[in-house]
């Protein structure tokens, strides 16, 4: 498990994270997002021990990460850029994982850097940006690390290949148990994978919780009103987190248990009425608007 | 936690990924050894060595210049490479990208660190000590030099290793300490170059503000300031033990330093000009100081300034104005554009007022440093050197530092120098004094006073270098007294420095004439040591008031037969040309000795056609004399002196005189400075002649 508690950095003198506190669980496929400079990297930089922050703490499996190795064996971190050190190959990279990971897998390794086509001794220069996060996910698959970190590790993979990671990703939490933490924009996919959501937006924390949660916390529906009058009194009995209108048809967001709503809603008598599924977008997009960042703010 | 063999594994890995540097290294080791060696051996053409002892010599010079301390060039590559090895190993900390592979995997940084250190040490190292030791093997195969040369060659070797983890190290440091690449190695440059060049530039400044605090040499002050910096700390006390043990200290503090403080390095500092910002800072002030005082006195060198107080005022505001404009485009340097420059302004004042404040203490000189003198009851010995030996008993190249002969010339005996300095700045002399005589090519300035150096060494052991100008006369007393002590006499003479190289032969010509008086006699390295050690006992014994009154009998010059011996490259030192007075008894001797017939040139009146005359206040014109009786009364009148001298008191009754033999073939022409000693027979011959 990782324990984020408290956690504080800031860069020349702008607040990067402000007193961030989540926990990553072992049996979780963590899924990091946020809004643009919300602190994802930040966070996880710290959490695989790149930067040390102003306070608070990180203990992966009760250990504090910056400067212990044996910490940092648990955990692979996956950045965002394609470097690699100069003049490298898969083999010597590979050579490098062994010497530092104690449990790399290099069969493994082999078996599927073979089945991607690229050959050991090929120079990682001439390599693709694809082909290097390709490379760079494969060698945290076969680290051995508990916990894989990866910074928005799956933009510039094809369609096919992000398929494939996926599926290796799924098959290696089933039978090595390892925690994915996975930081992106691309929320479809987040969706599809993940089961624990963190949302930061300008270094704080808007929520981390299971996205079976979120969604049972939050509904979203459609409703024709009988007078569009009522929308005063829906907002006073519901207090939405998001009203659309469209003539008479109100698109809502709210917090809420169904039920709940549903009993609200009934008592105006409306014309119309269903649920819809909510999506992560739309969280996103709902719960950031509440703490200001609204599009039409920014473009006023 | 990674186990020593995978800290092993690491560096073989990195050492392998990294091989075609030591190639390269290799390659480059080799053409400066022994591809240079078998070079150079070619080169060494037997048909122009006149012996085998020649070519002996030939070949010990080539392998001293090639394989030990002598040899500069392989010293000068190695720095390059240690220079650009740590830039190239450690700029992974300067991208953000670099360190997020490097700090994520489960290593501890010091460790990193050391693998990276010792990779580049060994990928630049191994291959030189391999192409060092094959260019030995080589050596000692292709020469006769003996095996006793082996320890020599070897602490060659091991002193320009020194010098490259110095350097190594402290470009390492300089990586550790800033964000950027650029900025790493214009720091690395300020560790190398900070504290050598404030003293050098120090010592320069004093000369624009002080009248009497010695404004020393380049040399003298690199080899006093050399031991400040990791790039030339080897060469300090001209490269003996100790100065190797400064270069391994800096190998050391700047390596642990830089442990320490890569440890404490935020991550997030790459891409930044410095890895904190008070080391911005720090930096930021520590470079625009200097550099505006070198600006200073740029511009105050360059506008031929002396000394006068409007040219003060120029230096202070060139210094004023400059510093605003480097903190400004250090800024920009730093920042990377011109932002942030606002946040600069708080420091570009604190360097500003300490420019002010420096600037009032060397110009108005509220201490009192330019007209302190000790006190006797602090003094130890004081020295006192004015060069009077180089304008009585010979002429020498690579004048030695006046400094430093003031301090060689020490004496206890220091209360006439004591009284003649004080009087000297009681009468508030300008050591630029001059006087200008009008001519008939207009004026001409003539120095009225004599620099004279002065050496305190106090009873704590410090010592204090002062300038003083002298009055002539003064400056007559003060050295006929001091030149009355055999202990001053032993030191101030000409003759405790080396006479010239490896001489063969000595020319000796007559004082007046120039003409050779004997066929050269051969003289080699046995010969010349006899020779010093005689001509340093006579000199010894005379007195100042003995040389003024006395004449020269005639001229040694010693003859190289190698060609090829470069004495301006060695630039140390040496007697170019002695000259013998009747009073050198022991010289006499020996060269008596040696078949040198000591009475005197031949009377050569009868061999000469004519002279000219030209007076040295009016050089356009040349008198033409001629005819025997007026040349030998001419001759007669006037007295040969070595050297125009200084001041140049009688300077109406100097000329120069050029002397045309018959015989061109036997006597080449002459051309001899004189004093006229006669001047009413010597204007009137002039006369008759200008009017001919």
């Amino acid at each position: 498990m990782i324990e984020i508690k408290n956690l504080c950095k800031s860069y020349n003198g702008v607040m990067a994270l402000n007193n961030v506190t989540m926990d990553i669980n072992d049996d979780d496929i963590f899924g990091l997002i946020g809004t643009n400079g919300a602190g994802k990297s930040t966070l996880l930089r710290i959490i695989s021990g790149v930067i040390k922050q102003d306070s608070g703490e990180v203990l992966v499996d009760g250990e504090s990460v910056f400067e212990n190795p044996s910490a940092k064996e648990k955990l692979c971190f996956i950045s965002d850029s394609d470097m690699f050190p100069q003049n490298s190959t898969p083999a010597s990279m590979s050579e490098i994982c062994r010497a530092v990971y104690k449990d790399f897998d290099q069969t493994r390794f082999e078996f599927m850097s073979n089945k991607l086509g690229m050959g050991k001794n090929s120079n990682i220069r001439n390599y693709s940006k694809g082909m290097k996060r390709q490379l760079k996910l494969l060698l945290a698959l076969s680290s051995g690390a508990k916990y894989i970190l990866c910074d928005e590790a799956f933009d510039g993979l094809d369609p096919v290949i992000r398929q494939t990671v996926k599926s290796i990703m799924a098959e290696e939490v089933y039978d090595r148990k390892i925690v994915p933490v996975i930081a992106s924009h691309n929320l479809r996919e987040i969706e599809d994978i993940s089961g624990r959501i963190g949302l930061l937006h300008k270094g704080s924390v808007l929520l981390s919780e299971q996205l079976e949660d979120i969604k049972f916390q939050s509904q979203k529906f459609q409703v024709v009103l009988q007078d569009v009058s009522q929308e005063a009194t829906i907002s006073s009995l519901i207090h939405p987190i998001s009203i659309d209108r469209s003539g008479s048809l109100f698109t809502v967001i709210a917090r809420g248990q169904r039920d709940g709503i549903k009993k609200a809603v009934n008592s105006l008598d409306p014309v119309f009425f269903e649920f819809l599924p909510l999506t992560l977008e739309e969280i996103f997009i709902t719960e950031t608007e509440a703490c200001g960042y609204d599009l039409r703010k920014i473009f006023a | 936690m990674i186990s020593e063999k995978s800290l092993h594994k690491l560096i073989k890995i990195n050492l392998k990924s990294n091989m075609y540097l030591a190639f390269l290294s290799f390659v480059t080791f080799l053409l400066c050894f022994p591809v240079r060696l078998l070079f150079l051996n070619q080169t060494i053409d037997n048909n122009y060595t006149t012996s085998n002892t020649e070519l002996i010599y030939q070949q010990t010079r080539m392998i001293q210049q090639v394989l030990e301390r002598a040899g500069i060039l392989p010293t000068v590559i190695l720095m390059v490479f240690a220079f650009i090895m740590a830039a190239f190993n450690f700029k992974y900390m300067h991208s953000s990208a670099s360190e997020d592979f490097y700090h994520s995997i489960p290593i501890k940084r010091k460790k990193l660190f050391l693998i990276r250190y010792i990779n580049g040490a060994v990928l630049i190292l191994t291959p030189y000590i391999l192409a060092n030791i094959l260019g030995m093997i080589l050596g000692l195969i292709i020469t006769p030099t003996p095996y006793s040369a082996i320890p020599i060659m070897l602490y060659a070797m091991l002193r320009r290793i020194v010098c490259f983890m110095a350097v190594y190290s402290c470009v390492v440091f300089s990586m550790v300490i800033t964000g950027r690449t650029f900025i790493g190695c214009l720091t690395a440059v300020f560790f190398m170059s900070f504290l050598p060049g404030c003293l050098t530039l120090y010592y320069s400044i004093v000369g624009v503000c002080y009248q009497h605090i010695l404004n020393h040499d380049l040399s003298y002050m690199f080899l006093n300031t050399s031991a400040f910096s990791p790039a030339s700390s080897i060469y300090y006390h001209f490269g003996d033990i100790f100065s190797v043990m400064i270069s391994i200290g800096y190998a050391i503090i700047f390596l642990i330093l830089g442990i320490i403080l890569y440890d404490r390095r935020p991550s997030e500092s790459a891409g930044e000009a410095y890895s904190w910002e008070i080391t911005k800072n720090i930096f930021k002030f520590m470079i625009t100081i200097p550099t505006s005082f070198l600006t200073g006195y740029l511009i105050y060198s360059l506008s031929g300034a002396d000394m006068v107080v409007t040219d003060r005022t120029w230096f202070a505001f060139s210094t004023l104005f400059s510093v605003c404009i480097y903190s400004l485009i250090i800024d920009m340097i730093f920042n990377q554009g011109p932002i942030k420059l606002k946040k600069g302004i708080k420091l570009t004042a604190a360097a500003f007022l300490t420019d002010v404040l420096i600037l009032i203490i060397m110009i108005c000189d509220p201490f009192g440093m330019d007209t302190y003198i000790p006190k006797a009851s602090e003094l130890r010995s004081v020295g006192f050197s004015s060069g009077y030996e180089t304008y009585y008993q010979g002429t020498i190249m690579f004048d030695p530092d006046a400094s430093i002969k003031a301090e060689m010339n020490q004496t206890t005996d220091f209360t006439p120098i004591l009284k003649t300095v004080s009087r000297s700045m009681n009468n508030s002399v300008d050591h630029a004094e001059t006087e200008n005589i009008s001519t008939d090519d207009g004026n001409i300035s003539v120095d009225k006073t004599i620099p004279c150096t002065v050496c305190y060494v106090l009873k704590s052991g410090r010592k204090v270098y002062r300038i003083y100008a002298v009055d002539v006369k003064s400056h007559e007393k003060l050295l006929s007294t001091l030149t009355k002590n055999k202990d001053f006499n032993k030191h101030a003479s000409l003759f405790r420095t080396e006479i010239q190289g490896p001489s063969t032969e000595a020319v000796i010509t007559d004082w007046n004439t120039q003409v050779s008086i004997n066929k050269s006699i051969p003289l080699l390295q046995p010969d010349i040591r006899l020779l010093q050690k005689a001509l340093k006992k006579d000199s010894e014994s005379m007195t100042y008031s003995d040389y003024k009154n006395s004449t020269a009998l005639f001229d040694i010059s010693l003859i190289c037969s190698d060609s090829n011996y470069d004495y301006d490259s060695n630039n140390t030192a040496y007697i170019s040309e002695m000259y013998i007075y009747p009073e050198y008894k022991n010289t006499l001797e020996f060269l008596r000795k040696r078949g040198v017939s000591t009475k005197g040139g031949k009377n050569m009146i009868d061999e000469i056609t004519n002279i000219t005359y030209q007076p040295y206040v009016n050089g356009n014109i040349s008198i033409n004399i001629s005819g025997k009786e007026k040349i030998k009364t001419f001759l007669s009148s006037v007295k040969r002196i070595p050297d125009i001298g200084n001041p140049r008191t009688d300077i109406k009754s100097i000329g120069y005189v050029n002397i045309y033999y018959k015989n061109k073939s036997k006597y080449a022409n002459q051309g001899i400075f004189v004093r006229i000693a006669d001047i009413d027979k010597v204007t009137k011959i002039l006369e008759e002649d200008k009017n001919e």
